[in-house]
Formats: structure tokens, sequence, C-alpha cells
């Protein structure tokens, strides 16, 4: 029998195959659809200090085998995702990771201790290093090796919980920003977050977003993703968690044999609820079937 | 709210117009569970990423045996791709989602429909069991898009119909109909749906607020939102509120009290 169980860090995860913060709600969403206890892991949506609104309609637009989308970070905050989110999920066994974002080092520091306190249910924090879509954060973070370092040493300093750098591919190169995140403390590192992109409106001569810009996920990213993946992986020797498109088991393996430990299931979570329990499935069969019998085995 | 994903039969597809179709699929689970209001998210491309999205239709009828139907319009590569789909095919099919209408007693309610927008008045018409005279209003564009009036008819409701071009019923709009309604109604409904395109709903609001105060005016109205999952993930299908919140429509809706809504 093949072990799918993987460890990053001090995090043990029972299979490989986590959902994406921001495309699983607050995990519970999803409780009649799919068993979240087969699950490896669950990011659940970003949270900030404040509750945020997001961003006024519209919010998504497809695309050739994408979606572009422009959501604005919504959420709940945190003190209600604490006092309201997370003990809906105290009964579930997967490994619940809590995913933040702020428009400073010192706001990422202040969610980790407050994330801290509740280390009996959240297992990992994920840093929101590159959201595109909010004006005042997100896209300086995720190009500046420094400001990277100086989010995760802070955080590094006010919890012993995994730390996971979500990294966006909006850079020229991502050597540089993923060795920073592993010299800086960080567990693990994922990626990628969505591509910059944009649609026009032709027949109202406008773009469709009131931002102009928004975030290309879903499976026409693959590629990019995949490549991401290979080049972190050979650059850091801290785990890589794949991200991007990933819909299929074979996509999955793809990633393994790139160099994840661990893949994340975005899109996909949209338009099939089922895809992170088929892909599961589907990794087990294809390693039964080839003889591999650990992830790792998988890398090229 | 329980809801399921299945991979459900299609029974039948009929097309009644140019662009107007009814597909009719077995899904025993969502069609025991489905409330009038409520819709599906139903994959359009099989397996296929193009589009990616499933599509949100609202539940137009059940029938007995597990039989669940949608009447919708062809308007864009969705519902182009999901009309040639074929009886004996299957579809992928998630639901039944959102909240529901509010069920009321037949003689104190009006039901009044736009366009394809009548589609889920219909199932809601069935569970409110009509009495004779219940009044029904619907406008649409012209003859071509009228549906579901014998459907009204067969629930012995009065069935107004208003066409903009005159083609059938009064020439005018929907309000036409509404405003005569209650001028002339000694003991008029405390209740009314709508169900139709935004600007129509609007209307509907204002008119039935000016006429008879924003306390006895009690209106439900059904929004529709691009949507990418219909489960309340993905935040993507929000509409304004009066307050100044966003509201899901997938989730806080596809009904809401028309109060709460910033008819902008």
């Amino acid at each position: 029998m093949p072990d799918l169980s993987i460890k990053i860090s001090s995090l043990y995860l029972k299979n490989p195959v986590i959902l994406a913060s921001g495309t699983c709600g607050y995990g519970i969403e999803l409780k009649d659809l799919i068993d979240l206890n087969s699950l490896g892991g669950l990011c659940l949506k970003g949270i900030s200090l404040k509750p945020r609104p997001g961003n006024p309609p519209p919010r998504i637009h497809e695309t050739a085998s994408g979606l572009l989308n422009s959501i604005g970070l919504e959420n709940v905050g945190i003190d209600r995702f604490i006092s309201e989110k997370l003990p809906l999920l105290k009964d579930y066994d997967t490994c619940i990771i809590a995913n933040i974002l702020g428009d400073s080092a010192q706001q990422y520091i202040e969610l980790a201790q407050r994330l801290d306190a509740h280390h009996d249910q959240i297992k990992a924090i994920e840093l929101n290093l590159s959201c595109p879509n909010v004006k005042c954060g997100g896209i300086a973070f995720g190009t500046d090796p420094k400001l990277i370092s100086q989010i995760i040493t802070g955080v590094k300093k006010v919890t012993n919980l995994p730390v996971i750098a979500k990294l966006s591919p909006n850079v020229q190169d991502i050597v540089p920003i993923a060795t920073a995140c592993e010299e800086s403390g960080a567990d693990a590192i994922s990626l990628i977050n969505t591509l910059l992109g944009t649609a026009i409106d032709i027949f109202r001569k406008k773009p469709v977003f009131n931002n102009i810009f928004a975030g290309l996920s879903g499976p026409a990213i693959k590629p990019v993703a995949l490549r991401f993946v290979w080049q972190a992986s050979h650059a850091v020797k801290i785990p890589i968690i794949g991200i991007g498109g990933i819909s299929k088991w074979e996509d999955a393996i793809e990633f393994f044999m790139a160099g994840a430990t661990a893949i994340q299931i975005g899109t996909a979570n949209f338009f099939n609820p089922s895809a992170s329990v088929q892909i599961i499935q589907g990794i087990k069969g294809f390693m039964r079937k080839m003889g591999y019998k650990k992830i790792e085995d998988m890398r090229i | 709210m329980e809801h399921f994903d299945v991979n459900a039969l299609i029974s039948s597809h009929i097309q009644l117009s140019q662009d107007i179709f009814l597909l009719q699929i077995h899904a025993p689970y969502i069609a025991f569970a489905a409330k009038p209001g409520q819709f599906c998210m139903i994959k359009v491309s099989g397996d296929a990423n193009d589009p990616l999205l499933r599509r949100p239709l609202s539940i137009h009828r059940v029938h007995d045996g597990g039989f669940v139907s949608f009447l919708y319009k062809v308007i864009g590569k969705g519902t182009k791709c999901l009309s040639e789909y074929k009886a004996g095919e299957k579809l992928n099919v998630l639901g039944p989602l959102g909240n529901h209408f509010a069920i009321r007693p037949a003689e104190k309610v009006i039901i009044i429909g736009g366009g394809i927008g009548v589609a889920p008045l219909v199932f809601l018409a069935e569970r409110i069991a009509f009495k004779h005279g219940t009044t029904v209003l619907l406008g649409f564009r012209n003859r071509e898009d009228v549906c579901c009036v014998e459907d009204f008819e067969k629930l012995a409701a009065r069935t107004l119909i208003a066409t903009e071009d005159g083609s059938l019923g009064h020439k005018g709009l929907i309000t036409d109909l509404l405003r005569e309604e209650i001028m002339h109604n000694p003991d008029l409904p405390k209740y009314f749906y709508t169900c139709g395109p935004f600007g129509m709903q609007k209307a509907i609001n204002n008119l039935i607020i000016e006429e008879l105060g924003e306390k006895k005016a009690h209106l439900e109205v059904s929004l529709e939102a691009r949507m990418a999952c219909g489960i309340g993930v993905c935040m993507s299908c929000v509409t304004q509120a009066r307050d100044g919140d966003y509201l899901h429509v997938c989730k806080d809706g596809p009904v809401f009290n028309a109060k709460k809504i910033l008819w902008k």
C-alpha cells in the first residue's frame, strides 16, 4: 500500500491534498459535499485584523479554461473567525491551516499571535504575501524579498506553528524570493497565487473589473504554476506546496514530479466540489500501479 | 440546508421557442429537498473545461417520481452548451441551493414574473396551492418570449399578461398591470413575489412602496448574479444591501426581502 502521508516541519498530513484558501470558505460550507476528514488539510479563507467587505461586483469573469477574480479579500476578520468560524470545525479530523493577510508586517505578526493561542485547532499559518487585488497591500510584499523576510522573521518570533509563505507569480524571478523565505525561517512555501490579468468588455469599451486587473486561476495557469514549483523546489530545501490549475489527479502527479511535497486544489472546488476527494483516490491508484511507496519517490 | 452533487439522467429536453428550453432531469434527492426559489448549479461542459464554471438555474418545477425541471433561455455560451444536451445523456447537477420563498396563504398573494424570470414562480405557485382568482402578473418583451401562462392557468390563477410591443395582452410594462391591481382591488393581497430582470424588480419595489407605504409593502424578490460555486465559498455573487454590506446571492439569497436590497 502506498503511504500518502507527508510532513512539513512539525506538521503531519495524512495525504498531500489541501483545499486552497479562498476556494473553500471557512471549510464548513463543504461538509455536505465531501468528507472533510478525508482531506490532508484545509486552508481557510484569508483573514485580516478588521473585517473586509470585499470589492463591488463584478467580482469574477470566466476565461478560456480559467477564471479571473477580484473578490477583494472579503472576510469576517480575526475576531469573528475565532469566535464563529473556528468552533464549527472542531470535530473534524483534518489539518486546519489559517491564511492571513495584512497591510503591514505588524499586522501579520498580530494575526499570527492571535491564532497561536488556538494551536489546539490551527496546525499551521499560511501568509498571503501576494494578493494583487487590494490596492493598499498585497503586491508590494510579494515582490520584495526584504519585506517578506521582515514578515516571516516577525511571525516566527510569536508562534511555534509551522509558517507557510504563499508567493505571488507576478515577479521577475522567484528564486531570490524563495531563498529569502527559507533564510528567514519559513517552514514551507506555497505557490502560485493568481496571475495578474485583465479582460475588456468590448461593447462598453471598458475593463470588466473596476480595479482593471484581476487574478487568473484555473486549468489555464497550470503550466505556469508547474514551472514555478520546479524553479522553487530546485532553489530551496524547505517543502513546496504546489498550487495552480490542479483539477485532476494527473495534474497532482505532475506537481509531485516537479518537486512539490503537497498540493492545493483551488478553482476546481468551484466547478467540481468533489475534485479533492477524487484526486486523493487517483494519486493512491497511480502510486499503487507504478510502485511508488511515498509521495517523495515521485520527484524527478 | 442539505444539497447533493449528482450525475442526473436527462429525461426530456424540449425547445419551446427559438431560445427557450425546458429541461427535465431525474434527480430524486434534489426533487425531494427542493423548495420554491432554490436553484441548482449545472455543469454544462461535461469533463471539459470550457466553459469552466457551472451555471446557476432556478428550479422551475419538481414532479412525482423524482424529476426536476428547469426552464431557461439561451443567452450566452453556458446556456448554449446546455441546450445541446439530449434526453438520455447525463448532467452533473448540484442542488438544491440557496434560500427559498416564504409560502403564504393563496388569497393574500400576488405573483409577478418578468421574462424568463417566471421559471421559479411556477414552483412557488404550485406550493402556495392557488385558489380560484389568485393573481399572477406576467411581463414579456413580446409574444415570442411568453411562457408558463398555461401552467398558471392550470392552477386556477387569474393570469394577466403585458408585452412591451403589445403582441399579447396589455401593451406596456408589468408595472402598469400592478398599478391597476393595486388601485382597483379593495382587499388587496398583502404579499408580493417577483422574479425577473433587476430593473423590473426595482420598478415593482418602488411602485409597491409608493402605493402602499414602506410599512405595508411585503415584497420578496429573487435576484440573479454571476456565480462560481453556488455554495458560499467563492464570494463572487454579491449584491449591495441597503445598510452598505454585501449580500451573497447564493447563500443569503437568491430570495430577499426587497427592503434589504440597495436598488441602485
